[in-house]
């Protein structure tokens, strides 16, 4: 047997054959590592999110005198400040604790210093003789031949002016607005000396106060102002009793609420206002941490408890972080526990040695300060993201202020004390309301649309119909979200019951038309067949135009008068100028080409010969449509619904420009919505690189893209089913 | 269910019976012997163009009842053309003009008071392709009864197990009737396609080229399927294959470049052909 041999390939055919192998994979790997690195690149921006929260000890310093009224640091933790009894401020380094810098203020011996509420720089301190001071401690950062260093400064504040209190004042605190000051004393026999300046500034002197006394019952109180100082709190550290002060005025005081945050007729063991003392935290025998938020009430705003925490032994002393609601707990065996109040975590806890006199966390929340009898020790936080739990994303959440537990989406505010409100919720129901009104809207049309154009219509008309439909998706966007946002919408408002009333009078008057042009002459007829879309579109503009004409004469027949009006008096349903259905319509615009060009080819592409076989057997044309064609076709429209889905899911600009982008939770079509998308491209740029905020604006461009990879695999899923089941044609 | 129902109950007289074979060889009087009610579908002076192109030119012919008539002619000589006259089919494709009459059982089918879906009703059609619909077997045969509204279930099973029965398939297929069409064979399908088109109960059948796809085996089996079905029904049939005619038809008409050539029994034009083009395709001369 002679051996075969194949002739050879031609080495040119060999190399075309190898590189365009070599190009189509190069191509597919990176369209795979394209979409792998910006996964990859999602998931690192979110995982800090999960980092693990963290506490050490980070430095231990023996530290003698017994005086620290109270200690504060600079912002980055260069510098602690304290301010000591007997009048000097102190700098030292944090690590070393070597002294930086002594400011000595006074000769007369300090009995208190307290931060003056709401800054977080400015201290008001009593000396022994009762005179109240202010000075402001500010850090300024200086570069001095290319060295940086940083500048301790001690200022005091309306030049120097003192307040005098009464002489048997037990407590005090002072609140500063940006015209106001406001001082309360409380004097032995419990009644509450209020004195306010009005007009205030830095650089001159205080003049005469307004003052008023209070009468409130004796014993041992602790008195705060509460936000933006319309409040007094009064509360009994014995009892637990409490008095809720309105101060509208200093001269018009008003006790709103007299109640207790007692436990079982047992004493609370600790308060702490949170920041901006929109809430007080009350730690308990129990171990429980309970959280009694100011909320609106029939009586006016009260304390309510809005949640509690369980830590294992009594809770002995609470302190608050300065810019977050975070705060840490320190229980009866003087375990510290870091906890955070809008998402209700416990992060982490840590020992101490002794109970803290004093307890202090650094304005960033990364350190954390404890002075006791002779030592002052420091602790390393981290702590970047604890606002984020499960239910603080997707759950309803009582926040500061609410009267209930709601779904809340609000990132930023102009307080600096204010709560971050970060649930998803809200955005993915308006994701979801959006692209679903989109697709009621553009369903019927696109798939009606669809069947029309490919069996009906006259081939000549359909090759002007198809390309110009497909071109509208080149349409941009932002175009359709400015004529929906700045034209539609006004004009909807103007004529809604004539808008509402074309859902009616178009298929109707299309009814009418075509009903009476089926009486024409056959020759008309056959002349005209498969242009009749052509036709009816200006019966339907003239439809649109009489009943947009008589919107007034409508209104007046249905509405009385005004469909906004009796609307929200006869169905309580508000009315918004940029709502679901202007997005819906806006929206469905945008998704009509996608929808009718896919189910198009799909209809388009059903075998003629099935058509045929199904009119050979006597079947009308309506009957082969539905009975063989639409079938046949299913996978195809199918799958042009669910990429017209998700495209309305992802859409963007359409929905930022005509949506009002409020996130509210209510399905009413006259209401506006955020969505994903919207709110990413809102929010992005003014949100601090790796702040909280920052990750979550990551983490729901994931989620929106997990929702649209489900869909994406749902909709694959099923078409391939129905493939395999009509498919084989 | 049907097989539950196959044994008992099964009322076959409202039906025609399933048709006892007959031989090919029984002989059919010629066309010029037929008495008027023989006659099944007259063709008169039909002529038909695409666009300015004419298919069919000025042909005359009348097609007998219940025997089998077959048409042949080499490829583009428009005899499918013509099957397709019958039942109006040619008014889907655009362009096509008609001029002539056609006339089922004296009825005029151009006439405008005649409904389309009707008539085709009347006049069912098998495709050179199988073209089952993507259902299960069953709903493929109960497709044609369906459009014509609403039957009671057992009703609709009667006459698809008779249609299966009918068309040979029966046996195959009644156990699978929920299972899809498009999983059987290709002369399944056929088989099946055939079921769907007498399950209406047609007076005439087109079969348009009905096994040139199909394997041997399957092309003998809608032989046979033919032979039976005449004794019911007028069938016009289109072919390529000569043999195929000679086999199955009673009658036979060549067609040329649109014109009816010649049209006489089956014996006639395959023994003797008057014409010359016919002895030429006849013996392969071309084709």
């Amino acid at each position: 047997m002679t051996a075969y041999n194949l002739p050879k390939i031609s080495n040119r055919r060999r190399l075309t054959n190898t590189i365009t192998a070599k190009v189509i994979g190069a191509g597919g790997v990176a369209v795979i590592a394209a979409i792998v690195l910006i996964m990859g690149y999602l998931f690192w921006v979110i995982l800090p999110i999960f980092a693990p929260t963290s506490i050490d000890v980070l430095d231990n310093v023996s530290y003698q005198p017994e005086d620290v009224l109270a200690i504060g640091s600079d912002d980055s933790f260069e510098i602690v400040t304290l301010v000591r009894g007997n009048g000097h401020v102190e700098f030292r380094n944090p690590s070393t604790f070597e002294l930086e810098n002594v400011a000595e203020m006074s000769a007369m011996p300090w009995r208190d210093a307290i931060l003056v509420f709401p800054t977080t720089d400015t201290y008001a301190v009593r000396d022994t003789s009762n005179e109240v001071r202010f000075f402001r401690i500010s850090h300024q950062v200086r570069y001095i031949d290319n060295t940086r260093t940083l500048e301790q400064r001690v200022e005091p504040v309306f030049v120097n002016t003192t307040y005098q209190l009464p002489q048997d004042t037990a407590d005090f605190d002072v609140y500063r607005s940006d015209e106001d000051l406001r001082i309360v004393a409380r004097r032995q026999d419990g009644s509450l000396l209020l004195a306010e300046f009005e007009e205030v500034d830095d650089d001159f002197e205080l003049e005469f106060p307004i003052e008023n006394t209070i009468e409130a019952p004796p014993g041992r109180y602790r008195t705060l102002f509460g936000p933006r100082g319309r409040f007094l709190f009064n509360v009994n550290e014995q009892t637990g009793d409490f008095q809720l002060i309105l101060v509208p005025s200093v001269l018009r005081p008003r006790v709103v609420q007299s109640s207790s945050f007692a436990e079982d007729g047992k004493a609370p063991t600790a308060f702490e206002p949170l920041l901006g003392r929109y809430s007080i935290l009350v730690g308990h025998d129990s171990g429980v941490v309970r959280q009694w938020s100011l909320s609106p009430s029939e009586i006016g705003t009260v304390f309510k408890p809005i949640r509690s925490m369980d830590f294992d032994a009594p809770i002995l002393t609470l302190a608050s972080e300065q810019r977050r609601k975070g705060f840490v707990a320190v229980d009866a065996n003087n375990t510290a526990h870091l906890a955070y109040t809008t998402s209700n975590r416990v992060l982490t806890s840590i020992d101490f040695d002794a109970m803290p006199k004093l307890l202090v966390f650094s304005p960033r929340a990364d350190r954390l300060v404890t002075y006791q009898a002779d030592q002052i020790q420091t602790y390393a936080i981290q702590n970047a993201h604890p606002e984020i739990s499960w239910n603080s994303l997707w759950g309803k959440v009582w926040y500061e202020g609410y009267e209930e537990p709601v779904f809340s989406w609000q990132s930023s505010s102009a307080d600096t004390d204010f709560e971050a409100k970060f649930s998803l919720t809200p955005l993915l129901f308006g994701t979801l309301k959006a692209a679903f009104y989109a697709m009621i809207f553009a369903i019927p049309i696109a798939v009606a649309g669809a069947v029309y154009t490919a069996n009906f219509m006259s081939p000549g008309m359909r090759a002007w119909v198809k390309p110009g439909i497909e071109i509208m998706a080149a349409l941009p966007t932002v175009i359709l979200g400015f004529l929906a946002g700045l034209w539609l919408a006004p004009i909807v408002e103007d004529h809604l019951t004539s808008v509402l009333l074309c859902v009616i009078v178009l298929p109707i008057g299309m009814l009418l038309f075509a009903t009476l042009w089926s009486r024409m002459p056959s020759k008309v007829l056959s002349a005209c067949d498969g242009w009749f879309a052509a036709i009816a579109v200006p019966v339907l503009v003239f439809f649109t135009w009489i009943t947009l004409e008589f919107d007034q004469p409508l209104a007046n027949l249905f509405f009385s008068g005004d469909a906004k009006t009796w609307m929200y008096e006869k169905l309580g349903l508000e009315y918004d100028q940029r709502n679901a259905l202007i997005i819906g319509i806006a929206m469905g615009l945008a998704v009509i080409p996608t929808i009718f060009s896919i189910a198009e080819d799909a209809i388009y592409g059903v075998p003629q010969h099935l058509v045929h076989g199904s009119l050979a057997l006597g079947a009308t044309r309506w009957q082969t449509l539905v009975r063989v064609v639409l079938l046949t076709a299913s996978p195809g429209i199918f799958s042009a619904i669910m990429i017209g889905f998700g495209r309305a899911v992802g859409e963007t600009m359409i929905v930022l420009m005509a949506t009002g982008n409020t996130p509210i939770m209510d399905l009413n079509l006259f209401q506006g919505m955020r969505t994903f998308a919207a709110n990413i491209a809102v929010e992005m740029p003014e949100s601090e690189a790796n702040s909280t905020h920052f990750r979550i604006l990551f983490l729901m461009a994931l989620v929106l893209f997990f929702i649209t990879f489900m869909f994406n695999t749902v909709a694959e899923i099923v078409r391939n089913r129905l493939r395999t089941r009509y498919g084989n044609l | 269910m049907i097989e539950e129902r196959a044994g008992d109950g099964y009322d076959s007289t409202s039906m025609p019976e399933i048709p006892t074979p007959v031989s090919a060889v029984e002989e059919a009087p010629s066309p010029s012997e037929w008495r008027d009610d023989d006659i099944c579908l007259t063709v008169s002076n039909l002529c038909l163009y695409y666009g300015d192109n004419e298919a069919l030119a000025d042909i005359s012919m009348r097609v007998a009842r219940q025997r089998v008539t077959a048409l042949i002619g080499p490829s583009g000589c428009g005899k499918s053309t013509l099957l397709r006259c019958f039942n109006r089919m040619n008014d889907l494709i655009d362009d096509v003009r008609i001029t002539g009459e056609i006339e089922l059982n004296g009825m005029e089918i151009h006439s405008t008071s005649v409904d389309i879906a009707q008539l085709r009703r009347r006049v069912g059609m098998v495709f050179q392709r199988p073209n089952p619909f993507p259902k299960s077997i069953y709903e493929n045969v109960a497709y044609g009864l369906r459009l014509q509204g609403r039957l009671p279930k057992s009703e609709v099973d009667d006459r698809v197990e008779w249609a299966l029965k009918n068309a040979a398939l029966w046996e195959e297929v009644s156990d699978r009737l929920n299972e899809s069409a498009l999983d059987m064979s290709g002369g399944q399908q056929q088989r099946l396609v055939i079921a769907r088109a007498i399950a209406v109960q047609p007076d005439v059948l087109l079969l348009d080229e009905p096994a040139s796809a199909l394997d041997p085996i399957s092309t003998l089996k809608i032989e046979e399927l033919i032979h039976q079905l005449k004794q019911d029904y007028t069938i016009l049939i289109v072919t390529h294959n000569m043999q195929q005619a000679a086999r199955v038809s009673d009658y036979t008409g060549f067609l040329y470049l649109g014109k009816l050539v010649e049209y006489d029994t089956t014996n006639i034009i395959f023994t003797n052909p008057t014409e010359k083009q016919t002895e030429d395709y006849i013996t392969g001369r071309y084709g």
